[in-house]
């Protein structure tokens, strides 16, 4: 009976011998959120992946572009993607996807800056000093502000400093948890608005004034400021920060037009989201390697006779029709995005001068981008407008740039023949779905 | 055996022990030499007979005066057992010694069930089991063991993806328990829980390589499937979805070896092909498309612009490509040899088995291969100890082109290529669809299926060891390690004349990625059984096992080769993408049971199973699965003794819980950073996941009741089983806000109910020395239901299906046709929300089309007679619908994009809208007129775009997809053993076997079997250039040795 208890005991002693480990597994491919904010190093990844966030085709990758453009005069689509067919034919439901992508893809990057601004100050590294902080900080409030602003002007009712119809606006670190998630509703256009300027203040303050295009600078931030402020009817504001700009000799625009979407980072790029074969963008594959998003014929039709700006238009060797060609590499996909250039502050200034009734100021302005294309200056400043869309239409076609423009300038009902209401793209549908919704829907949608 | 058994103590009355008396006497045992206890023996045409006792002892004494001048007939009965007779020749006087050694009856009572962690005797079991024997699954010409459970198992749904072969299937066993979470069973090998992930990384659009076809149906014993929750709920987390235990042969202690040789060879072929339009009708129906928009009637013949010019229908050199048939291959060979040696003594039990297996795809470009071994050793040691081991060693080849949904997929652009594109151009290289017809074809389907070439290759190695020791009687001790292993290699090379390397302006692209698996378990089991007055059996179980398994992948992409003969990436210039991976998880568990049964009447069996898993959020490690069951065997009960027409009948309950946890990413309630976020050179980080603390299991709990009854002398035997699972706590990615920077996060909500009806049948229509007969029939149903999700209770998904309470998972959600307008010929549709556009804001819930049948089953006869043998099997599914996406393709009747005034067809169209399209006014159809999509000023210039006639997304293109196919059908002969035995062969059978020879349906794709989203269970039942199961033909010879 000894024997049989000592078997006993070795037998169940053998039967819970335990593996550890076997519960105990971590991923090696990714990490958690408080190995992001460990030291220094740790948090200038953290801001190389909001850039990151910014190339997704959901944003500049392809998506903010195309959706504008396909949406007004500047594209049409040929291809079988409903998305892009409804955004297209400028009937765009709720329900269409490539909105909800523009919307989760900007907050996206929105969320990436609000765990750096939130984790920042309690990273434990003696090396990261304060005035590091402060700019780390500054670079992460200045793309959470370029986020909010596209959001404001293609989902919000950004014409009108009055309405209900800004963003909801999310401005602290969840640490990525769900027990931390907040069901928050729209704030108004004007809160909105105090929002993105504070955001772009502090970057202006704290970013430095480099020539490192491919990152935010001071001098993306103060274009961003210029553009809000055009937005937001604040003309003088906009030209005095548009001034800053091209006053900074960083700047210039570029004597080629060709050249600057044939070189990389030229003087002409204030912010140029730059990809590699190794880090791609799609804004070759919607309209180069797929025939699907193609010029308007009215676009092609349009440009006058010696415009440079119509080379980038054309034929692909092997494939038919004309090609948008600003994003001309198929093979490698290594096509940057051109989030703002100067040219675009030229704009801004001659928008901004018109609406203050300083039309020789605005003639000269949008002159300076109109003679670099390689056309005779226009004479005079007689209905303005009409010539600014057009040049701007010319000029920033296939950079999504057309309709928060038109919209701006209460020129889109007339140009897209849409109702009004279609101004802005509708709140997505998914919103609406989820548990507690505090939203509220676009008028019209 | 009521009969008899209510004789015994009658006969006991009468009789008196006298000396001198005869008696007849012996043991009935199996073929195990296992003493049979309660079997009988009883004389024919008297009412006496005997029961055998513990030791297999049987008694008849005969009462004075019973004639002895005659013989008689001795019967021996036993449930499970075939019934044996013997005629004898009674002594006056004395002792008669018979012993009896009775046949298992195949799917008899008697027959070992795998039940987890142990075995039952079918007659005992309370669960809900069905069992197919390996004779029905390794006669089938396919690569994967679980086609070959098609049909043959009530409950039991199977649905291939693709006709690739070596693609996963999807099977389904009582429904689909689950949306994110895998509703896939657990695949048990031989006690070692399998992971059937798909572990190739190449895109392949739809279909999976499972992981499963690298198991050889060749060393399949038997197939068990436990479908209710008392016999799934031993594997706790993982059981929600069912078990498919599968038991590999071993050796056998008679003393002798057998060696087999078995050899098939055949040809498969499309099932089905569907008919396309030739050129001439081609160019006559874009003419007519012209003509009904107000063109000229010649616009696609005439001379004028040359991109309108397709070509002269009257022309009889028009070229006329049949594009499938450019693609498909009509003769694909497919073989397989075998060779196996059985055999063994009491102390050492062997099985060896060497296999290769090769299946050319209907589809040119694909082939699957299989090369494997496998030894099975059963060794007694002493009389208390037992050792043994299983090695498994496969190599498998899966050439493939690429992906079947890709935008350059052979099948996919096949669909509705231009007839007239000549296969090659005049230089000899593959023609260019850009300069051809058909906007639809961005590929040539004769260049997608030559020259993309994809090759998966794997290296499994199975291995187990385990010992049992006999701690003291009954009492058990099995210790065991297993070891799941693999190594699997892709290769991809596409060279530069392929439109995918040429359209993205490179020379060439390659990619080589390799995964290594591994997967590790350890088993602690006792077992304790024992016996007490005789009545009462019990049957103790308590295991201890972990499992750990871990992956591992490398992959790197090229491009820019410099030449296209080697896919070798240093002739690549450049390097795209290169990247590595690593996942793992583990489970800790405790498992218990105990089996009891009061005199074989009443069973018992309780279970009770603690999972501990990784996977899982912090707060909620620990899960809890208990089960039980009991069964009342009626036919036991004294009240019972006037059915006699009744052999045996068993009424079966069972209630249990059990969890889902695979199929779930392994770091799924975790808040994640990705490492992979760069910008320019920059390495960066980026939040990609939000994080759940109180992520668990999905838990189903299920109700099972059941009847198991065989009539007359078990000539027929059917089992009933109704059921109900309620799983709750589904996983799925619900939505959240987009504003916090996320998408989704994983949480147990949603719930999903399953309930259905199965019932089987068995009959031994015949059954003599020469001839037998035996029919089988089952029939299923499946009520699937959505019971809960959000709050808002409904969520698209992908285009086409939705998810909504009350429906069920795959309902479609699509724009409603409402047919062709007899008078316009144009289609009319459902604009839902009233804004005169139709779009995808006009999308609705198609209520009665669903992708689920109202039942589905199968049904077989065999026959022999002396040594033919014909096994003929059916299979039928009635009620269920299909999407299918490939007409949508291949049905546009003209529409064709403007390109500035060019107007290229969409693409080619079917046989049926060339015989059904709508021509004249009045002409009732379900085909829309002709037309291009425009609408044309008197010039001929486009003005705007008309409504199409035809939409993506819409119900036009759901058909019910009832079918009843001849699924097998094999005729084979054995010739005589004295014949075989002149040419020293122990056996010898030839035969013919043909599959998926026959199909009756309405639907009108390429195969109602075919289901082209893989395992997505929310979007079942969609068809977009599906290949369809192969129409196989073979011949085999089984030489014993």
């Amino acid at each position: 009976m000894k024997i049989f208890n000592t078997k006993l005991i070795l037998t169940f002693s053998f039967l819970f011998v335990s593996a550890c480990s076997v519960l105990d597994h971590d991923p090696q491919d990714a990490i958690v959120p408080k190995q992001a904010f460990d030291s220094e190093s740790s948090v200038r990844s953290a801001i190389v992946g909001l850039y990151h966030q910014l190339q997704s085709d959901d944003y500049y990758g392809a998506s903010i572009q195309y959706a504008s453009d396909n949406y007004t005069d500047v594209s049409t689509y040929a291809g079988f993607n409903i998305e892009y067919q409804e955004a297209g034919e400028g009937i765009i439901p709720p329900t269409n996807l490539l909105v909800e992508k523009i919307w989760l893809g900007a907050y996206r990057v929105i969320n990436g800056a609000n765990e750096i601004v939130s984790g920042v100050p309690g990273v434990d590294d003696i090396g990261f000093t304060e005035d590091e902080r402060v700019a780390v900080i500054a670079e992460a409030k200045c793309l959470r502000g370029l986020g909010y602003l596209d959001l404001l002007v293609h989902f919000g009712e950004h014409w009108n400093l009055d309405s209900e119809y800004g963003l909801p606006l999310v401005t602290r670190s969840t640490n990525s948890d769900y027990a931390n998630v907040e069901m928050i509703s729209r704030s108004t256009v004007q809160e909105t608005y105090d929002f993105i300027l504070n955001d772009l203040e502090t970057a202006e303050a704290g970013l430095p004034n480099s020539d490192n295009r491919a990152v935010a600078t001071k001098a993306l931030a103060q274009s961003l400021l210029a553009k809000t402020y055009l937005h937001m009817k604040g003309y003088e504001s906009a030209i005095n920060y548009s001034t800053l700009v091209i006053d900074n000799a960083n700047y210039s625009l570029n004597p080629s037009f060709l050249d600057i979407f044939q070189s990389e980072l030229t003087n002409e790029s204030i912010f140029e989201l730059v990809s590699s074969s190794l880090d791609i963008s799609n804004l070759a594959l919607w309209t180069v390697l797929r025939d699907e998003v193609l010029p308007e014929e009215s676009l092609i039709a349009s440009f006058s006779e010696g415009d440079q700006r119509r080379e980038l238009i054309g034929n692909v060797e092997g494939k038919p029709y004309e090609r948008f060609l600003k994003a001309e590499d198929f093979s490698s996909h290594a096509n940057p995005a051109y989030i703002i250039r100067i040219a675009e502050l030229y704009f801004y200034r001659a928008e901004a001068n018109h609406f203050l009734g300083n039309s020789n100021d605005a003639l000269e302005n949008l002159n300076a981008v109109r003679t670099r294309a390689g056309l005779n200056p226009h004479a005079d400043s007689n209905n303005f407008l009409d010539k600014y869309i057009n040049e701007n239409k010319w000029e920033l076609f296939a950079e999504g740039k057309r309709l928060h423009t038109l919209v701006r300038i209460n020129k889109a009902e007339e140009i897209l023949e849409i109702e009004s209401f279609r101004k802005i793209y509708p709140i997505p549908a998914r919103e609406f779905e989820i548990d507690g919704n505090q939203l509220v829907q676009n008028p019209g949608y | 055996m009521k009969t008899t058994c209510k004789l015994i103590p009658f006969f006991l009355l009468f009789t008196f022990n006298i000396f001198g008396q005869t008696s007849i006497s012996g043991y009935v045992k199996n073929n195990n030499q296992e003493p049979l206890i309660g079997a009988n023996v009883s004389i024919k045409n008297t009412m006496l007979g005997g029961a055998c006792d513990v030791s297999g002892y049987y008694n008849i004494d005969l009462p004075r005066g019973f004639p002895t001048s005659e013989n008689i007939t001795l019967t021996a009965t036993y449930i499970g057992y075939k019934n044996q007779s013997i005629s004898v020749a009674l002594p006056s006087m004395g002792v008669l010694s018979r012993d009896f050694v009775l046949e298992d009856d195949v799917i008899g009572f008697q027959s070992v069930v795998i039940v987890g962690y142990g075995t039952q005797k079918r007659g005992d079991l309370s669960t809900a089991i069905t069992s197919v024997k390996g004779k029905d699954v390794i006669n089938q010409p396919v690569a994967n063991l679980d086609l070959a459970l098609q049909g043959r198992a009530s409950g039991v749904s199977v649905a291939s993806s693709s006709g690739q072969p070596g693609a996963a299937v999807k099977i389904l066993i009582r429904g689909a328990t689950s949306i994110t979470a895998s509703s896939e069973p657990l695949y048990v090998v031989d006690g070692i829980p399998m992971t059937s992930d798909n572990n190739s990384i190449l895109e392949t659009g739809g279909y999976n390589f499972n992981s499963m076809s690298d198991i050889n149906p060749d060393d399949i014993e038997s197939i068990d499937i436990l479908k209710d929750a008392s016999a799934s709920a031993i594997y706790g987390a993982r059981g929600a979805n069912g078990v498919v235990q599968i038991t590999t042969k071993r050796g056998s202690k008679s003393g002798k070896t057998s060696i087999v040789f078995d050899r098939y060879t055949g040809t498969q072929s499309p099932a089905y092909i569907v008919p396309m339009m030739n050129s001439k009708q081609f160019i006559e129906m874009m003419n007519e498309a012209a003509q009904n928009d107000g063109l000229p009637a010649d616009y696609f013949s005439s001379s004028g612009p040359d991109w309108n010019r397709i070509g002269d229908p009257a022309d009889p050199n028009l070229v006329n490509t049949d594009w499938y048939g450019e693609v498909l291959r009509k003769d694909a060979p497919i073989e397989n040899t075998s060779l196996s040696v059985r055999g063994g003594s009491d102390k050492l039990k062997y099985f060896i088995n060497g296999s290769l297996f090769d299946q050319a795809g209907i589809q040119k470009g694909t082939n699957y291969n299989r090369l494997s071994f496998r030894t099975n050793i059963d060794a007694k040691i002493n009389d208390k100890t037992n050792i043994g081991t299983n090695v498994y060693i496969s190599k498998s080849d899966a050439l493939s082109t690429i992906g079947d949904n890709s935008y350059f997929g052979v099948m996919i652009n096949t669909l509705a290529a231009d007839p007239t594109m000549p296969v090659f151009d005049e230089d000899g290289s593959y023609s260019n669809p850009f300069h051809y017809y058909s906007w639809w074809a961005l590929e040539n389907p004769a260049a997608a299926a030559d020259l993309y070439k994809r090759n998966t290759s794997t290296n499994r190695f199975l291995g187990s060891v385990f010992a049992e020791y006999n701690i003291i009687d009954k009492l058990k001790f099995k210790n065991s390690y297993s070891l799941d292993y693999s190594y699997l290699k892709d290769v991809m090379h596409y060279p530069s004349t392929a439109a995918e390397s040429w359209q993205s302006g490179v020379t060439g692209k390659g990619l080589f990625a390799n995964s290594e698996n591994l997967t590790w378990l350890t088993e602690n089991m006792l077992t304790y059984e024992i016996s007490f007055h005789q009545k009462h059996h019990l049957n103790l179980l308590l295991v201890y096992t972990t499992q750990t398994a871990s992956n591992n992948v490398a992959s790197i992409a090229a491009q820019n080769y410099s030449n296209d003969n080697l896919g070798a990436l240093e002739l690549a210039a450049d390097i795209v993408d290169a990247s590595t991976m690593g996942t793992s998880w583990g489970i800790e568990s405790l498992v218990s049971r105990i089996n009891y049964n009061l005199d074989y009447k009443y069973y018992f069996t309780g279970s009770i199973r603690r999972d501990g898993s990784s996977r899982f959020g912090a707060d909620r490690k620990y899960g809890v699965f208990p089960s039980f069951s009991a069964a009342w065997r009626i036919t036991k009960e004294p009240f019972m003794s006037d059915f006699n027409f009744l052999s045996d009948m068993k009424l079966r309950y069972s209630y249990g819980k059990t969890g889902n946890q695979d199929g779930i990413n392994n770091f799924a309630s975790r808040a994640l950073w990705t490492v992979a976020a760069a910008y320019n050179g920059s390495a960066g980080i980026s939040p990609n996941r939000m994080g759940n603390a109180e992520l668990e299991w999905e838990t189903t709990t299920q109700n099972n009741f059941g009847v198991d009854a065989s009539f007359m002398d078990n000539r027929f035997s059917v089992t009933f089983d109704t059921y109900q699972k309620l799983t709750t706590g589904l996983l799925l990615d619900s939505n959240v806000p987009g504003y916090t920077g996320f998408t989704t996060v994983t949480r147990n909500i949603g719930e999903v109910k399953n309930s259905g009806t199965e019932f089987s049948i068995r009959s031994f229509n015949i059954d003599t020395d020469d001839f037998t007969w035996t029919t089988t029939f089952n029939i299923s149903t499946i009520k699937n239901e959505i019971t809960k999700l959000e709050q808002d209770n409904e969520r698209a998904v992908g285009g086409t299906n939705i998810m909504k309470e009350g429906y069920p998972l795959g309902t479609f959600y699509l724009i409603h046709w409402e047919g062709v307008n007899p008078q316009t010929g144009n289609s009319n549709y459902t604009d839902v929300n009233g804004d005169g556009v139709i779009n995808s804001g006009d999308m609705q819930l198609i209520e009665d089309k669903t992708p689920w049948p109202d039942y589905f089953g199968g049904f077989g006869n065999s026959l022999s007679w002396k040594g033919f043998d014909l096994n003929v099997f059916f299979q039928y599914s009635q009620g269920n619908y299909i999407f299918n996406h490939s007409r949508y393709a291949q049905e546009q009747v003209g529409w064709s994009f403007n390109y500035g005034g060019f107007f290229i067809p969409y693409g080619n169209n079917t046989e049926r809208v060339e015989n059904e399209r709508w021509q004249n006014p009045g002409d009732v159809t379900d085909v829309p007129r002709a037309s291009l999509g425009y609408e044309f000023d008197e010039e001929g210039n486009a003005i705007s775009a008309l409504q199409p006639n035809w939409m993506e997304d819409c119900d036009q293109w759901l058909e019910d997809a009832s079918y009843i196919r001849l699924k097998t059908f094999e005729f084979g002969y054995t010739v005589p053993s004295y014949f075989a035995e002149q040419y020293g062969l122990s056996s010898l059978r030839i035969y013919i076997l043909g599959q998926n020879l026959w199909t009756k349906t309405a639907y009108l794709g390429v195969d109602p079997e075919v289901s082209s989203n893989g395992e997505n269970i929310t979007r079942i039942g969609e068809d977009y250039g599906g290949l369809g199961q192969p129409k196989t033909v073979y011949f085999g010879i089984n030489v014993g040795i």
